[in-house]
């Protein structure tokens, strides 16, 4: 589903941040991204949806055989690319619920479905919503403005849900949360689960993968992969740090 | 041709050497540093005969007259005439060519729906001058709506004046709707006195013509005046927009707020001037001014000039200017849940109007406002 080959990036700054970074996510997989701060972890998920400010150099993303870094952020997710932010944007002045619909009918729309009427997404915001426990309220209120941490990361998979993605990258999702958020996000991220969807979970810690079981572990490093493994590599990485990953994996 | 009667007349001509004697404001004059109006100057447009609507339908018990069809009780409000907006300076043009309109409001009267008046410039080279006056009495409630609109297409040019008695008590709501076609330029006044416990509250909107002017100036002469002022500017393609606003605090107990925001787009440039006025006397006062701008295009242009004159140590007052470009980090946010750009820059611009726009009385005008928040 996903092809990332030698993937070469820097920011306008001229900072070499990925340095030949390589990855093949299957249908129907959970690979989970490690690694240390500073390593290009939050690079390469803004890299894959689309931000201004980075250049590839070099390498190329293929999303189901079509080139992503050609197409435009709408576009992406469109085609089924989605990134849960790790900060999500406030937007006064635009509510959740008017901010919700415009999203669900362009990506509808793009991709030759009926798209909702004011009552009809209504009723599908609700059944979405109750599934990441956000109260009702909290879509009438301004885009993630003066939402908690937890509110935020919530509302992430609230969308998540609602634009139906192939590929989900989730973007240290669980940063910032408490025990309760954290099982309230996994639990959606799994409900999302599907033999024909995938995931790319970045995260610096262990815990989410206790609940969102990965297929497969990378360790990135110094803008590559360093180290691939099953879901024993997060266990031993949380007890022995990034340190001992010094080989590049086969 | 004069005025027939002889009160208008004897005023006009005074105007009319007034203007003559002044002409129209050069580089020198401070309330016109930003804005040069030599180019309409230089069209030497010939004044037309002003054409007003009045929607009635709404407002059967209001009407609307030319002064000169008025008889008997009305000639006192005659004495109002000229008296906020002097015949001295520039504003003498306006009453030197006007025909004045006159919108009494009778002590008390209420009245929900919105009084609409449509300033409608005709088509053709021409100058028109609309001169309004409302006097609305001790305890009224009501709201009007001036919109100034255009016929045809091409130069044109607007020189209005509003002036505006709100009486004791009295509460009005006044919404001023600048969409004059796109080669008009326009400059209008609006001039406000607050009497003992009046309540005034002004939406402006400013998005036509090659160049819009609105000026405000509003006294807040008797204890618990209030006074709330907002205003919406947006333009692009060589659009000049300004907005001119003094509040004067007169008198004790007095509050006023202001809330004007710049939407500027490619070649556009927006003036903001706003001056509040707290006199010796006028302890327990309070004033708010925020002006927000944002530049959607490296070639727009703003100057902010927000002033405080505060002559009394017993007040709260605050003022701010902000200018800032869309928020490139949301708008990403929003592009990647699909939204397209267009989209996206639209629903950012709407969230910065939403304030100014939700306040319009009617959702005609707010529709009417939405094509101008797109860049």
């Amino acid at each position: 589903m996903l092809e990332i080959e030698n993937l070469h990036v820097r920011t306008e700054g001229g900072a070499q941040i990925l340095k030949g970074l390589s990855l093949s996510i299957p249908a129907g997989q959970v690979h989970a991204i490690m690694g240390p701060n500073g390593s290009g972890k939050s690079t390469l998920s803004y890299v894959l949806a689309g931000r201004e400010g980075y250049q590839v150099t070099e390498g190329s993303v293929r999303f189901q055989g079509r080139d992503l870094l050609a197409l435009a952020p709408e576009e992406r997710v469109r085609a089924g690319v989605f990134l849960a932010f790790q900060y999500p944007v406030e937007i006064p002045g635009v509510s959740n619920a008017v901010f919700l619909r415009t999203a669900v009918n362009a990506v509808r729309q793009a991709r030759g479905l009926p798209t909702f009427d004011g009552a009809a997404f209504m009723g599908e915001l609700r059944r979405a919503a109750k599934v990441v426990e956000l109260p009702t309220d909290m879509l009438k209120r301004d885009v993630n403005a003066g939402f908690s941490g937890g509110e935020k990361k919530r509302n992430e998979i609230l969308q998540m849900g609602l634009l139906d993605p192939l590929l989900s990258i989730l973007d240290e999702t669980d940063s910032g949360l408490d025990i309760d958020a954290l099982q309230v996000v996994a639990r959606g991220i799994n409900a999302h689960r599907s033999p024909e969807r995938s995931f790319l979970v970045i995260t610096h810690y262990q815990r989410l993968l206790d609940h969102v079981q990965p297929d497969v572990v990378h360790v990135l490093q110094g803008g590559r992969i360093v180290k691939t493994g099953g879901p024993e590599l997060a266990l031993e990485l949380e007890a022995r740090g990034y340190g001992w990953v010094t080989e590049p994996s086969a | 041709m004069s005025h027939p009667w002889p009160e208008v007349a004897a005023l006009q001509a005074r105007a009319a050497a007034a203007f003559a004697a002044s002409g129209w404001p050069g580089r020198k004059d401070e309330a016109f540093k930003y804005t040069s109006l030599r180019a309409v100057e230089a069209l030497e447009l010939p004044p037309a005969p002003v054409r007003l609507g009045v929607r009635r339908s709404v407002t059967p018990e209001i009407e609307v007259h030319e002064l000169a069809l008025f008889q008997g009780d009305h000639a006192p409000a005659l004495a109002h005439l000229g008296r906020l907006v002097p015949p001295t300076g520039f504003s003498a043009q306006n009453l030197a060519h006007c025909e004045p309109f006159l919108l009494h409001i009778a002590a008390g009267t209420r009245i929900e729906a919105p009084i609409q008046l449509k300033w409608r410039m005709p088509a053709g080279a021409i100058a028109h001058y609309p001169r309004l006056l409302i006097l609305a009495e001790k305890g009224c409630d009501i709201s009007v709506i001036e919109l100034f609109e255009g016929e045809g297409e091409g130069p044109g040019y607007t020189h209005a004046v509003t002036e505006l008695v709100v009486g004791e008590g009295a509460r009005v709501r006044h919404c001023r709707f600048q969409a004059e076609r796109a080669g008009a330029f326009h400059v209008s006044r609006l001039a406000v006195e607050v009497a003992r416990d009046g309540w005034f509250d002004s939406t402006l909107l400013n998005g036509g013509g090659v160049l819009g002017r609105a000026e405000t100036d509003v006294q807040l002469v008797g204890p618990g005046a209030e006074a709330h002022l907002r205003g919406l500017f947006a333009g692009q393609g060589g659009r000049h927009l300004d907005q001119h606003v003094t509040v004067a605090h007169q008198s004790h107990h007095t509050t006023s707020t202001q809330d004007f925001r710049g939407l500027l787009g490619a070649g556009a440039r927006g003036v903001f001037t706003g001056k509040v006025h707290v006199a010796p006397g006028a302890h327990h006062s309070a004033a708010e001014q925020q002006n927000r701008n944002l530049l959607l295009d490296p070639t727009a242009h703003v100057d902010t000039r927000p002033q405080l004159e505060i002559l009394n140590d017993d007040v709260k007052c605050s003022h701010g200017a902000t200018i800032g470009r869309l928020d490139e980090v949301a708008l990403f946010y929003l592009r990647s849940r699909g939204i397209d750009q267009v989209e996206a820059r639209r629903l950012l611009t709407g969230a910065f109007a939403a304030p100014i726009l939700e306040a319009l009385p009617e959702d005609a005008l707010r529709d009417r406002a939405r094509p101008w928040l797109e860049f």
